[in-house]
């Protein structure tokens, strides 16, 4: 009976839907759609991001065991997600109230987002996001070396156009 | 003062926020339908479960890689014989796509269709499936009832499988774990199946080549046909 068990616990259907009502799995689709759809305003803009957490979701259902068991499934997802989806031309991110981010530029925003694609995602996925630098890189497929010369050139444009010093606003 | 790399990750959290507070505001107002996609049986998952029988049971066999599990004829046998006691106790339906010792792709169809039937008729949610050429994937709409009430209908598509798929899912899972000379035996047959139908995969089944679900399901039936 055991070997049975252990034989429906990876092939069958029961398996799945084991995870999917587990709460482990709940918690972990949660988690990965607050965390994309953070990630990915930077990216496609607040009125695409919708379309591209349904897109990395809908893939995650259907490649969920390949998914699950992946070292970093939240920057595979994200890649997908981008990959599937159309950037608004010119990507916004959502209204904030700026009384409730009293210490942050009130130009920040549109000045991130008026950055060249690369960068903007670059910084965006480093600093709005704090993922680690190989883990953009590994999520944006490009080396961790052009991910650091992104986020340097970002800044750089940045502290230029808000007009701040290089270490404090 | 804060650097802007704090100013960027203070944005990040106030973004974060309404986002949170955009999605729960939209899945309120549109409640969309939740789908609970549940994957089966056979092709890669398959060899997941291979590999973990084969681990815990201590029959894996060393000469072979991750993409070639195996297990004895003997064991394979044990398992069948296992199963075979418990077949009396199946569904007409599942007999009968038993009684030759073989699950067909068109069998384990015909029967998922029957849980589906049976599902709605006990009122529950009629379940979709799809044979992907990996296994049966089955679908169930649970609509926008409250997560108890999803649940039951979860219970009934559940139930419904168990009964008319359950035991025949396990054969197919099995009829896949095949002895390491049967899988040697299958896979040429399967190739020249493929190529027939136009599809170039001498590697098969570990090719980039994408193959038509419904061809490679088909090949893999005429193969395990030709086999016996």
């Amino acid at each position: 009976m055991w070997r049975e068990m252990v034989l429906r616990r990876f092939i069958s259907v029961r398996v799945v839907h084991d995870m999917a009502e587990s709460d482990d799995f709940e918690e972990f689709v949660i988690d990965v759609e607050r965390r994309l759809r953070r990630a990915l305003v930077g990216a496609v803009g607040v009125n695409q991001v919708d379309d591209a957490v349904a897109e990395a979701l809908a893939y995650l259902a259907e490649h969920r065991d390949r998914v699950l068991f992946m070292e970093n499934p939240v920057g595979y997802l994200y890649r997908v997600a981008q990959t599937r989806t159309k950037p608004a031309k010119t990507p916004t991110l959502p209204a904030v109230h700026p009384a409730s981010i009293p210490d942050v530029e009130p130009g920040l925003a549109p000045a991130l987002m008026a950055l060249p694609e690369a960068q903007r995602t670059a910084v965006w996925l480093a600093h709005g996001c704090g993922w680690r630098s190989t883990d953009i890189a590994d999520a944006l497929e490009i080396s961790a070396s052009t991910v650091a010369t992104h986020i340097s050139r970002g800044l750089a444009s940045l502290r230029a156009e808000l007009g701040v010093r290089n270490d404090h606003a | 003062m804060i650097t802007l790399e704090e100013q960027i990750a203070q944005l990040g959290d106030a973004v974060d926020e309404q986002l949170t507070q955009h999605a729960t505001a939209s899945q309120a107002s549109e409640q969309p339908r939740r789908r609970w996609i549940l994957a089966a049986a056979a092709g890669l998952l398959v060899l997941g479960g291979i590999v973990a029988v084969a681990a815990v049971s201590g029959i894996a066999d060393p000469d072979q890689g991750s993409n070639s599990p195996a297990m004895t004829p003997q064991q394979v046998a044990e398992e069948r014989t296992r199963l075979d006691a418990r077949l009396p106790s199946a569904t007409e339906s599942q007999q009968a796509a038993l009684d030759d010792g073989l699950v067909t792709v068109t069998e384990i169809l015909d029967l998922a269709q029957e849980a589906s039937d049976c599902s709605v008729a006990a009122s529950g949610p009629r379940i979709d499936f799809q044979w992907d050429g990996e296994g049966v994937t089955r679908t169930v709409s649970l609509g926008n009832g409250s997560p108890a009430e999803a649940d039951r209908l979860v219970g009934i598509s559940d139930t419904c499988w168990d009964k008319h798929v359950g035991l025949a899912e396990i054969y197919v899972a099995l009829q896949a774990v095949l002895p390491v000379e049967d899988q040697l035996k299958l896979r040429p047959l399967t190739v020249e199946c493929l190529a027939d139908a136009g599809f170039d995969a001498p590697d098969w089944p570990a090719t980039d080549v994408e193959i038509d679900p419904s061809v490679e399901a088909t090949c893999d039936d005429q193969a395990k046909a030709l086999l016996d």
